[in-house]
Protein backbone atom coordinates (compact mmCIF):
# COMPACT_ATOMS: atom_id res chain seq x y z
CA UNK A 1 0.00 0.00 0.00
CA UNK A 2 1.35 3.41 -0.93
CA UNK A 3 0.30 5.54 2.04
CA UNK A 4 1.45 8.85 0.57
CA UNK A 5 -0.47 8.30 -2.65
CA UNK A 6 -3.55 7.10 -0.76
CA UNK A 7 -3.43 10.22 1.41
CA UNK A 8 -3.17 12.35 -1.68
CA UNK A 9 -6.20 10.65 -3.23
CA UNK A 10 -8.20 11.32 -0.08
CA UNK A 11 -7.08 14.95 -0.04
CA UNK A 12 -8.40 15.19 -3.59
CA UNK A 13 -11.81 13.98 -2.44
CA UNK A 14 -11.56 10.35 -3.39
CA UNK A 15 -13.83 7.79 -1.79
CA UNK A 16 -11.44 4.93 -1.08
CA UNK A 17 -12.03 1.20 -1.13
CA UNK A 18 -9.89 -1.68 0.06
CA UNK A 19 -9.26 -4.09 -2.79
CA UNK A 20 -6.85 -6.99 -2.40
CA UNK A 21 -5.76 -5.34 0.84
CA UNK A 22 -4.82 -2.07 -0.86
CA UNK A 23 -6.63 1.25 -0.52
CA UNK A 24 -7.42 2.63 -3.96
CA UNK A 25 -9.93 5.23 -5.12
CA UNK A 26 -13.41 3.85 -5.71
CA UNK A 27 -14.68 7.21 -6.90
CA UNK A 28 -13.66 10.80 -7.37
CA UNK A 29 -17.31 11.79 -7.64
CA UNK A 30 -17.12 12.17 -11.40
CA UNK A 31 -18.50 8.89 -12.75
CA UNK A 32 -20.22 10.31 -15.83
CA UNK A 33 -17.30 12.55 -16.81
CA UNK A 34 -14.85 9.73 -16.22
CA UNK A 35 -16.82 7.40 -18.49
CA UNK A 36 -16.95 10.05 -21.21
CA UNK A 37 -13.20 10.47 -20.88
CA UNK A 38 -12.61 6.72 -21.10
CA UNK A 39 -14.57 6.59 -24.35
CA UNK A 40 -13.34 9.85 -25.89
CA UNK A 41 -10.05 11.07 -24.33
CA UNK A 42 -8.12 9.51 -21.41
CA UNK A 43 -8.73 8.32 -17.87
CA UNK A 44 -6.14 7.72 -15.18
CA UNK A 45 -6.97 5.08 -12.57
CA UNK A 46 -4.93 3.93 -9.60
CA UNK A 47 -4.71 0.17 -10.15
CA UNK A 48 -2.35 -0.48 -7.25
CA UNK A 49 -4.64 -3.27 -6.05
CA UNK A 50 -3.19 -5.46 -8.80
CA UNK A 51 -1.23 -8.27 -7.22
CA UNK A 52 2.31 -8.62 -8.54
CA UNK A 53 4.27 -11.87 -8.36
CA UNK A 54 7.69 -12.57 -9.81
CA UNK A 55 8.52 -16.12 -10.89
CA UNK A 56 12.18 -16.96 -11.46
CA UNK A 57 14.43 -19.98 -11.60
CA UNK A 58 15.39 -22.61 -14.15
CA UNK A 59 12.00 -24.25 -13.85
CA UNK A 60 9.94 -21.06 -14.11
CA UNK A 61 8.78 -21.64 -17.67
CA UNK A 62 7.89 -25.30 -17.32
CA UNK A 63 6.14 -24.65 -14.00
CA UNK A 64 3.97 -21.78 -15.24
CA UNK A 65 3.25 -23.49 -18.55
CA UNK A 66 2.07 -26.60 -16.71
CA UNK A 67 -0.11 -24.60 -14.31
CA UNK A 68 -1.68 -21.88 -16.50
CA UNK A 69 -4.22 -22.67 -19.23
CA UNK A 70 -2.66 -20.52 -21.95
CA UNK A 71 0.35 -21.12 -24.16
CA UNK A 72 3.30 -19.55 -22.39
CA UNK A 73 5.58 -20.78 -25.15
CA UNK A 74 3.97 -18.28 -27.50
CA UNK A 75 5.50 -15.34 -25.65
CA UNK A 76 8.96 -14.00 -26.27
CA UNK A 77 10.85 -11.46 -24.23
CA UNK A 78 8.95 -8.19 -23.66
CA UNK A 79 5.66 -9.80 -24.58
CA UNK A 80 2.77 -10.50 -22.25
CA UNK A 81 -0.06 -13.01 -22.31
CA UNK A 82 -3.53 -12.85 -20.85
CA UNK A 83 -3.86 -16.18 -19.08
CA UNK A 84 -6.27 -18.11 -16.89
CA UNK A 85 -5.48 -20.12 -13.79
CA UNK A 86 -8.02 -22.92 -13.48
CA UNK A 87 -8.68 -25.26 -10.60
CA UNK A 88 -8.73 -29.04 -10.92
CA UNK A 89 -12.39 -28.86 -11.94
CA UNK A 90 -11.50 -26.63 -14.88
CA UNK A 91 -13.16 -23.57 -13.28
CA UNK A 92 -11.53 -20.14 -13.31
CA UNK A 93 -9.56 -19.26 -10.19
CA UNK A 94 -8.31 -15.99 -11.62
CA UNK A 95 -6.97 -14.32 -14.71
CA UNK A 96 -3.58 -12.63 -14.92
CA UNK A 97 -1.23 -10.95 -17.31
CA UNK A 98 2.04 -12.83 -17.55
CA UNK A 99 4.99 -10.69 -18.62
CA UNK A 100 7.95 -12.51 -20.14
CA UNK A 101 10.81 -10.39 -18.85
CA UNK A 102 14.30 -11.69 -19.59
CA UNK A 103 15.12 -14.19 -16.83
CA UNK A 104 11.82 -13.85 -15.02
CA UNK A 105 8.05 -13.84 -15.41
CA UNK A 106 5.98 -11.12 -13.78
CA UNK A 107 2.31 -11.86 -13.10
CA UNK A 108 -0.17 -9.00 -12.74
CA UNK A 109 -3.47 -10.05 -11.21
CA UNK A 110 -6.51 -7.90 -10.72
CA UNK A 111 -8.38 -10.21 -8.38
CA UNK A 112 -5.74 -11.38 -5.91
CA UNK A 113 -3.01 -9.73 -3.88
CA UNK A 114 0.52 -10.81 -4.64
CA UNK A 115 0.50 -12.98 -1.52
CA UNK A 116 -2.77 -14.65 -2.52
CA UNK A 117 -1.62 -15.25 -6.07
CA UNK A 118 1.69 -16.61 -4.84
CA UNK A 119 -0.24 -19.01 -2.60
CA UNK A 120 -2.49 -20.09 -5.48
CA UNK A 121 0.56 -20.86 -7.60
CA UNK A 122 2.67 -22.38 -4.86
CA UNK A 123 0.22 -25.18 -4.17
CA UNK A 124 0.97 -26.49 -7.67
CA UNK A 125 4.71 -26.65 -7.01
CA UNK A 126 5.66 -30.30 -6.91
CA UNK A 127 8.80 -32.33 -6.50
CA UNK A 128 9.69 -31.74 -10.15
CA UNK A 129 10.16 -28.05 -9.46
CA UNK A 130 11.32 -28.16 -5.89
CA UNK A 131 14.21 -25.73 -5.65
CA UNK A 132 14.24 -24.53 -9.25
CA UNK A 133 11.29 -22.13 -9.04
CA UNK A 134 11.17 -19.00 -6.91
CA UNK A 135 7.93 -17.14 -6.25
CA UNK A 136 8.10 -13.63 -4.87
CA UNK A 137 5.27 -11.28 -3.91
CA UNK A 138 6.23 -7.82 -5.19
CA UNK A 139 3.10 -5.93 -4.11
CA UNK A 140 4.85 -3.54 -1.77
CA UNK A 141 7.47 -2.64 -4.33
CA UNK A 142 5.09 -1.25 -6.93
CA UNK A 143 2.15 0.95 -7.64
CA UNK A 144 0.16 0.39 -10.81
CA UNK A 145 -1.72 2.96 -12.85
CA UNK A 146 -4.10 2.55 -15.77
CA UNK A 147 -4.01 5.02 -18.64
CA UNK A 148 -6.93 4.25 -20.91
CA UNK A 149 -8.79 5.98 -23.70
CA UNK A 150 -8.59 6.71 -27.42
CA UNK A 151 -5.67 9.13 -26.93
CA UNK A 152 -3.83 7.38 -24.08
CA UNK A 153 -1.09 6.44 -26.58
CA UNK A 154 -0.40 10.12 -27.20
CA UNK A 155 -0.04 10.98 -23.55
CA UNK A 156 2.01 7.82 -22.95
CA UNK A 157 4.37 8.87 -25.76
CA UNK A 158 4.76 12.28 -24.17
CA UNK A 159 5.48 10.69 -20.82
CA UNK A 160 7.71 7.82 -21.88
CA UNK A 161 8.99 8.54 -25.37
CA UNK A 162 7.99 7.95 -28.97
CA UNK A 163 8.73 4.20 -28.77
CA UNK A 164 5.31 3.93 -27.16
CA UNK A 165 3.72 4.55 -30.55
CA UNK A 166 5.21 1.32 -31.90
CA UNK A 167 4.34 -0.78 -28.85
CA UNK A 168 2.03 -3.61 -29.96
CA UNK A 169 -0.90 -4.87 -27.89
CA UNK A 170 0.29 -7.13 -25.08
CA UNK A 171 3.90 -6.00 -25.24
CA UNK A 172 5.77 -3.95 -22.68
CA UNK A 173 8.80 -1.70 -22.40
CA UNK A 174 10.97 -0.47 -19.60
CA UNK A 175 10.41 3.15 -18.68
CA UNK A 176 11.79 5.40 -16.00
CA UNK A 177 10.96 3.85 -12.62
CA UNK A 178 9.06 0.94 -14.03
CA UNK A 179 7.34 -0.93 -16.84
CA UNK A 180 4.77 0.20 -19.39
CA UNK A 181 2.48 -2.62 -20.55
CA UNK A 182 0.02 -2.11 -23.36
CA UNK A 183 -3.10 -4.02 -22.39
CA UNK A 184 -6.67 -3.30 -21.52
CA UNK A 185 -10.05 -4.88 -21.04
CA UNK A 186 -12.42 -2.13 -22.11
CA UNK A 187 -11.86 -1.88 -25.85
CA UNK A 188 -9.81 1.33 -25.88
CA UNK A 189 -6.10 2.02 -26.17
CA UNK A 190 -4.79 1.21 -22.72
CA UNK A 191 -1.53 1.01 -20.80
CA UNK A 192 -0.65 -0.18 -17.36
CA UNK A 193 2.21 1.68 -15.75
CA UNK A 194 3.98 -0.38 -13.12
CA UNK A 195 5.87 2.17 -11.03
CA UNK A 196 8.35 1.72 -8.21
CA UNK A 197 6.50 2.52 -5.01
CA UNK A 198 8.81 5.37 -4.11
CA UNK A 199 8.09 7.13 -7.38
CA UNK A 200 4.32 6.56 -7.36
CA UNK A 201 3.11 9.89 -6.03
CA UNK A 202 5.37 11.96 -8.30
CA UNK A 203 4.44 9.81 -11.28
CA UNK A 204 0.69 10.20 -10.60
CA UNK A 205 1.12 13.97 -10.34
CA UNK A 206 3.12 14.17 -13.57
CA UNK A 207 0.52 12.19 -15.48
CA UNK A 208 -2.22 14.48 -14.17
CA UNK A 209 -0.29 17.60 -15.16
CA UNK A 210 0.62 16.42 -18.65
CA UNK A 211 -2.82 14.92 -19.10
CA UNK A 212 -4.63 18.20 -18.54
CA UNK A 213 -4.39 19.24 -22.18
CA UNK A 214 -5.90 15.90 -23.18
CA UNK A 215 -8.87 16.57 -20.89
CA UNK A 216 -7.77 13.58 -18.84
CA UNK A 217 -10.06 12.60 -15.99
CA UNK A 218 -8.84 10.71 -12.97
CA UNK A 219 -11.24 7.94 -12.11
CA UNK A 220 -11.96 5.42 -9.39
CA UNK A 221 -12.66 1.73 -9.83
CA UNK A 222 -16.34 2.58 -10.28
CA UNK A 223 -15.49 3.32 -13.90
CA UNK A 224 -15.17 -0.40 -14.50
CA UNK A 225 -18.86 -1.14 -13.93
CA UNK A 226 -20.09 0.63 -17.04
CA UNK A 227 -16.93 -0.04 -19.06
CA UNK A 228 -17.32 -3.77 -18.48
CA UNK A 229 -21.00 -3.68 -19.14
CA UNK A 230 -20.22 -2.36 -22.63
CA UNK A 231 -17.01 -4.37 -23.11
CA UNK A 232 -17.54 -7.50 -21.01
CA UNK A 233 -14.60 -9.39 -19.53
CA UNK A 234 -13.96 -11.87 -16.73
CA UNK A 235 -15.12 -10.47 -13.42
CA UNK A 236 -15.61 -12.84 -10.48
CA UNK A 237 -17.99 -10.37 -8.84
CA UNK A 238 -20.44 -10.21 -11.75
CA UNK A 239 -20.45 -12.99 -14.35
CA UNK A 240 -18.29 -15.08 -12.03
CA UNK A 241 -21.24 -15.35 -9.62
CA UNK A 242 -23.10 -17.23 -12.33
CA UNK A 243 -20.37 -19.46 -13.67
CA UNK A 244 -16.61 -19.87 -13.61
CA UNK A 245 -16.54 -22.27 -16.55
CA UNK A 246 -14.51 -20.87 -19.49
CA UNK A 247 -16.81 -22.66 -21.96
CA UNK A 248 -19.98 -21.17 -20.52
CA UNK A 249 -18.26 -17.78 -20.31
CA UNK A 250 -17.14 -17.94 -23.96
CA UNK A 251 -13.52 -17.63 -22.85
CA UNK A 252 -12.09 -20.72 -24.49
CA UNK A 253 -9.73 -18.48 -26.47
CA UNK A 254 -7.70 -18.27 -23.26
CA UNK A 255 -7.45 -22.07 -23.00
CA UNK A 256 -4.79 -23.85 -25.01
CA UNK A 257 -6.34 -27.30 -25.38
CA UNK A 258 -3.45 -28.75 -27.37
CA UNK A 259 -1.00 -28.38 -24.51
CA UNK A 260 -0.13 -31.69 -22.92
CA UNK A 261 -0.90 -30.49 -19.44
CA UNK A 262 -2.34 -27.63 -17.43
CA UNK A 263 -4.35 -27.54 -14.25
CA UNK A 264 -7.98 -28.41 -14.99
CA UNK A 265 -7.30 -29.73 -18.51
CA UNK A 266 -9.05 -33.08 -18.14
CA UNK A 267 -12.10 -31.55 -16.48
CA UNK A 268 -12.63 -28.85 -19.08
CA UNK A 269 -12.03 -31.27 -21.94
CA UNK A 270 -14.65 -33.53 -20.40
CA UNK A 271 -17.18 -30.71 -20.23
CA UNK A 272 -16.38 -29.71 -23.79
CA UNK A 273 -17.07 -33.23 -24.99
CA UNK A 274 -20.29 -33.49 -23.00
CA UNK A 275 -21.48 -30.06 -23.98
CA UNK A 276 -22.28 -27.33 -21.48
CA UNK A 277 -25.93 -26.81 -20.48
CA UNK A 278 -25.84 -22.98 -20.68
CA UNK A 279 -23.79 -20.17 -22.08
CA UNK A 280 -23.34 -16.47 -21.46
CA UNK A 281 -24.92 -14.26 -24.09
CA UNK A 282 -25.22 -10.50 -24.49
CA UNK A 283 -28.71 -9.06 -24.07
CA UNK A 284 -30.31 -5.72 -24.90
CA UNK A 285 -33.48 -4.97 -22.97
CA UNK A 286 -36.53 -3.13 -24.21
CA UNK A 287 -38.08 -0.33 -22.20
CA UNK A 288 -39.41 -1.29 -18.81
CA UNK A 289 -42.40 0.66 -17.56
CA UNK A 290 -42.01 -0.41 -13.96
CA UNK A 291 -38.83 -1.19 -12.13
CA UNK A 292 -35.58 -1.61 -14.05
CA UNK A 293 -34.17 -5.04 -14.86
CA UNK A 294 -32.00 -6.42 -12.06
CA UNK A 295 -29.32 -9.03 -11.69
CA UNK A 296 -31.02 -12.34 -10.93
CA UNK A 297 -34.15 -11.64 -12.97
CA UNK A 298 -35.32 -14.61 -14.99
CA UNK A 299 -35.01 -14.77 -18.76
CA UNK A 300 -37.98 -16.48 -20.35
CA UNK A 301 -39.10 -17.77 -23.70
CA UNK A 302 -42.84 -17.95 -23.59
CA UNK A 303 -43.70 -19.60 -20.30
CA UNK A 304 -40.36 -21.33 -20.03
CA UNK A 305 -37.54 -19.90 -17.93
CA UNK A 306 -34.36 -20.31 -19.98
CA UNK A 307 -31.82 -18.25 -18.07
CA UNK A 308 -30.82 -15.60 -15.56
CA UNK A 309 -29.60 -12.02 -15.89
CA UNK A 310 -26.02 -11.75 -14.55
CA UNK A 311 -25.17 -8.15 -15.43
CA UNK A 312 -27.36 -5.21 -16.34
CA UNK A 313 -27.08 -1.45 -16.62
CA UNK A 314 -27.69 1.49 -18.90
CA UNK A 315 -25.21 2.12 -21.69
CA UNK A 316 -25.16 5.75 -22.81
CA UNK A 317 -23.68 4.75 -26.15
CA UNK A 318 -26.30 2.07 -26.81
CA UNK A 319 -29.04 4.19 -25.30
CA UNK A 320 -30.47 1.08 -23.72
CA UNK A 321 -30.27 -1.30 -20.81
CA UNK A 322 -27.75 -3.95 -21.72
CA UNK A 323 -26.17 -6.87 -19.92
CA UNK A 324 -25.31 -10.52 -20.03
CA UNK A 325 -27.48 -13.50 -19.22
CA UNK A 326 -26.62 -17.13 -18.60
CA UNK A 327 -29.00 -18.94 -20.92
CA UNK A 328 -29.71 -22.54 -21.87
CA UNK A 329 -27.17 -23.39 -24.56
CA UNK A 330 -29.82 -24.15 -27.21
CA UNK A 331 -31.11 -20.57 -26.90
CA UNK A 332 -27.76 -18.77 -26.40
CA UNK A 333 -27.14 -17.24 -29.81
CA UNK A 334 -26.78 -13.61 -30.87
CA UNK A 335 -29.29 -11.50 -32.78
CA UNK A 336 -32.43 -13.27 -31.61
CA UNK A 337 -35.69 -11.68 -30.55
CA UNK A 338 -38.47 -13.27 -28.60
CA UNK A 339 -37.00 -13.65 -25.14
CA UNK A 340 -38.21 -11.64 -22.15
CA UNK A 341 -37.11 -10.65 -18.68
CA UNK A 342 -39.66 -11.18 -15.94
CA UNK A 343 -39.96 -8.24 -13.54
CA UNK A 344 -42.58 -8.67 -10.85
CA UNK A 345 -45.31 -9.48 -13.33
CA UNK A 346 -44.08 -7.16 -16.08
CA UNK A 347 -42.28 -8.61 -19.08
CA UNK A 348 -39.52 -6.72 -20.87
CA UNK A 349 -38.40 -7.73 -24.34
CA UNK A 350 -34.88 -8.99 -24.88
CA UNK A 351 -32.75 -9.05 -28.02
CA UNK A 352 -29.63 -11.15 -27.77
CA UNK A 353 -26.37 -9.64 -28.93
CA UNK A 354 -22.76 -10.46 -29.57
CA UNK A 355 -20.32 -8.68 -27.29
CA UNK A 356 -18.79 -6.16 -27.02
CA UNK A 357 -21.87 -4.03 -27.30
CA UNK A 358 -20.22 -0.90 -28.65
CA UNK A 359 -17.85 0.17 -31.38
CA UNK A 360 -15.04 1.64 -29.36
CA UNK A 361 -13.87 5.04 -30.55
CA UNK A 362 -10.24 3.90 -30.36
CA UNK A 363 -10.89 2.00 -33.59
CA UNK A 364 -11.33 5.37 -35.29
CA UNK A 365 -8.04 6.72 -33.96
CA UNK A 366 -4.68 5.92 -35.58
CA UNK A 367 -1.56 7.01 -33.69
CA UNK A 368 0.33 7.58 -36.94
CA UNK A 369 -2.30 9.95 -38.33
CA UNK A 370 -4.32 11.51 -35.56
CA UNK A 371 -3.80 13.69 -32.54
CA UNK A 372 -5.89 15.11 -29.73
CA UNK A 373 -3.61 18.10 -29.11
CA UNK A 374 -1.93 18.83 -32.45
CA UNK A 375 -4.31 21.03 -34.47
CA UNK A 376 -2.49 20.24 -37.73
CA UNK A 377 -3.65 16.61 -37.54
CA UNK A 378 -7.20 15.31 -37.57
CA UNK A 379 -8.47 13.85 -34.34
CA UNK A 380 -9.83 10.66 -35.85
CA UNK A 381 -11.14 8.93 -38.95
CA UNK A 382 -14.17 11.09 -38.43
CA UNK A 383 -12.06 13.96 -39.73
CA UNK A 384 -13.92 17.19 -40.01
CA UNK A 385 -16.15 16.23 -37.13
CA UNK A 386 -15.62 17.36 -33.58
CA UNK A 387 -13.67 14.19 -33.00
CA UNK A 388 -14.02 13.73 -29.29
CA UNK A 389 -17.27 11.79 -29.24
CA UNK A 390 -18.33 8.19 -29.66
CA UNK A 391 -19.01 6.84 -33.12
CA UNK A 392 -22.32 7.88 -34.56
CA UNK A 393 -24.75 4.97 -34.53
CA UNK A 394 -22.15 3.12 -32.51
CA UNK A 395 -24.70 0.65 -31.27
CA UNK A 396 -25.30 -0.78 -34.73
CA UNK A 397 -23.00 -3.65 -35.58
CA UNK B 1 -39.63 -23.66 -29.71
CA UNK B 2 -41.44 -21.42 -32.16
CA UNK B 3 -40.75 -22.20 -35.80
CA UNK B 4 -39.36 -18.75 -36.61
CA UNK B 5 -37.00 -18.79 -33.64
CA UNK B 6 -35.93 -22.34 -34.45
CA UNK B 7 -35.28 -21.26 -38.04
CA UNK B 8 -33.24 -18.21 -36.98
CA UNK B 9 -31.15 -20.31 -34.60
CA UNK B 10 -30.64 -22.98 -37.24
CA UNK B 11 -29.51 -20.39 -39.76
CA UNK B 12 -27.11 -18.77 -37.31
CA UNK B 13 -25.67 -22.11 -36.19
CA UNK B 14 -25.09 -23.06 -39.82
CA UNK B 15 -23.23 -19.83 -40.62
CA UNK B 16 -21.30 -19.99 -37.34
CA UNK B 17 -20.12 -23.47 -38.24
CA UNK B 18 -19.20 -22.44 -41.79
CA UNK B 19 -17.23 -19.45 -40.50
CA UNK B 20 -15.42 -21.41 -37.80
CA UNK B 21 -14.57 -24.24 -40.21
CA UNK B 22 -13.37 -21.67 -42.73
CA UNK B 23 -11.14 -19.96 -40.17
CA UNK B 24 -9.72 -23.28 -38.98
CA UNK B 25 -8.96 -24.54 -42.51
CA UNK B 26 -7.72 -21.32 -44.07
CA UNK B 27 -5.72 -20.01 -41.12
CA UNK B 28 -4.48 -23.38 -39.86
CA UNK B 29 -5.91 -22.91 -36.40
CA UNK B 30 -5.33 -25.78 -33.98
CA UNK B 31 -8.84 -25.59 -32.50
CA UNK B 32 -11.89 -27.52 -33.57
CA UNK B 33 -15.27 -25.84 -34.06
CA UNK B 34 -16.46 -26.55 -30.51
CA UNK B 35 -13.38 -24.87 -29.06
CA UNK B 36 -14.09 -21.53 -30.74
CA UNK B 37 -16.78 -19.53 -28.96
CA UNK B 38 -19.17 -17.28 -30.85
CA UNK B 39 -17.88 -14.13 -29.14
CA UNK B 40 -14.20 -14.99 -29.66
CA UNK B 41 -12.26 -11.89 -30.74
CA UNK B 42 -10.40 -12.35 -34.01
CA UNK B 43 -7.52 -9.92 -33.45
CA UNK B 44 -5.44 -8.81 -30.46
CA UNK B 45 -6.48 -11.41 -27.93
CA UNK B 46 -8.76 -14.26 -28.98
CA UNK B 47 -7.58 -15.97 -32.15
CA UNK B 48 -4.70 -13.48 -32.44
CA UNK B 49 -5.07 -13.03 -36.20
CA UNK B 50 -3.08 -10.48 -38.18
CA UNK B 51 -3.58 -8.36 -41.29
CA UNK B 52 -2.68 -11.24 -43.63
CA UNK B 53 -5.37 -13.32 -41.94
CA UNK B 54 -7.81 -10.46 -42.43
CA UNK B 55 -7.19 -10.65 -46.17
CA UNK B 56 -7.86 -14.38 -46.08
CA UNK B 57 -11.16 -13.72 -44.30
CA UNK B 58 -12.14 -11.34 -47.10
CA UNK B 59 -11.33 -14.09 -49.62
CA UNK B 60 -13.49 -16.49 -47.59
CA UNK B 61 -16.36 -14.00 -47.60
CA UNK B 62 -16.17 -13.83 -51.39
CA UNK B 63 -15.62 -17.53 -52.12
CA UNK B 64 -17.93 -19.06 -49.54
CA UNK B 65 -20.62 -16.44 -49.03
CA UNK B 66 -20.49 -14.38 -52.23
CA UNK B 67 -19.79 -11.16 -50.37
CA UNK B 68 -17.27 -8.72 -51.83
CA UNK B 69 -16.24 -6.11 -49.31
CA UNK B 70 -15.05 -2.81 -50.80
CA UNK B 71 -11.68 -1.50 -49.63
CA UNK B 72 -12.03 1.10 -46.93
CA UNK B 73 -15.21 -0.47 -45.61
CA UNK B 74 -15.72 -0.13 -41.89
CA UNK B 75 -13.87 -3.22 -40.58
CA UNK B 76 -15.85 -3.59 -37.36
CA UNK B 77 -17.53 -6.71 -38.77
CA UNK B 78 -14.23 -8.50 -38.20
CA UNK B 79 -14.10 -7.79 -34.51
CA UNK B 80 -15.19 -11.25 -33.47
CA UNK B 81 -16.84 -14.39 -34.81
CA UNK B 82 -20.36 -13.22 -33.96
CA UNK B 83 -19.84 -9.85 -35.67
CA UNK B 84 -18.58 -11.64 -38.78
CA UNK B 85 -21.56 -13.98 -38.79
CA UNK B 86 -24.03 -11.12 -38.34
CA UNK B 87 -22.36 -9.32 -41.24
CA UNK B 88 -22.64 -12.40 -43.44
CA UNK B 89 -26.29 -13.02 -42.60
CA UNK B 90 -27.12 -9.38 -43.34
CA UNK B 91 -25.08 -9.08 -46.55
CA UNK B 92 -24.96 -12.34 -48.43
CA UNK B 93 -26.67 -12.17 -51.79
CA UNK B 94 -29.65 -14.29 -50.83
CA UNK B 95 -30.12 -12.55 -47.48
CA UNK B 96 -33.68 -11.71 -46.67
CA UNK B 97 -34.18 -8.00 -46.15
CA UNK B 98 -36.04 -8.63 -42.92
CA UNK B 99 -37.01 -11.37 -40.56
CA UNK B 100 -33.54 -12.81 -39.99
CA UNK B 101 -34.15 -12.62 -36.31
CA UNK B 102 -36.35 -15.07 -34.54
CA UNK B 103 -39.38 -13.14 -33.50
CA UNK B 104 -41.71 -13.88 -30.67
CA UNK B 105 -44.68 -16.09 -31.39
Amino acid sequence: MNDALSARHEDQGAMMVIHNGVAVPASFGNAAAAHRALRSTIVLVDYSHFGVVEVTGEGAFSFLDRVLAGDLGAARDEQALYMLLLDEDGQIVTDAYVLCDDERYVLLCEWKSGAELEQSLRKHLDADHDGDVELLDLDRQHACFLLEGPYSWELAAELFGMDVLGLPFLEFMRVESGILLRCGKHGEFAYKVLVEAGAAQASWQRILELGAKYDLERAGLEIQSLARLENPCWDPNTVGRGTRCPIELQMQWAVRYDKEAFVGREAILGRLEQGVPRRLVGVVFGDALGRPVRVGDAVSYGDRVIGTVLTVGHSPQRGAQIGQALVEADFAYADLNGYEAELDGERVSITTSGVPFIRNFSFAVNPTEHSYVNPSRPKSLLSGSKGNHPWPNASES
Amino acid sequence: MDERLASAIKQRKRVLEQVKEGLIDRLNLYQNVAQIDDDTPLFGSGLKLDSVDATEIMVMLDEVFGIRVPEGNDPSYMRNVNALVSFIIANRPNARTHGTRGDAP
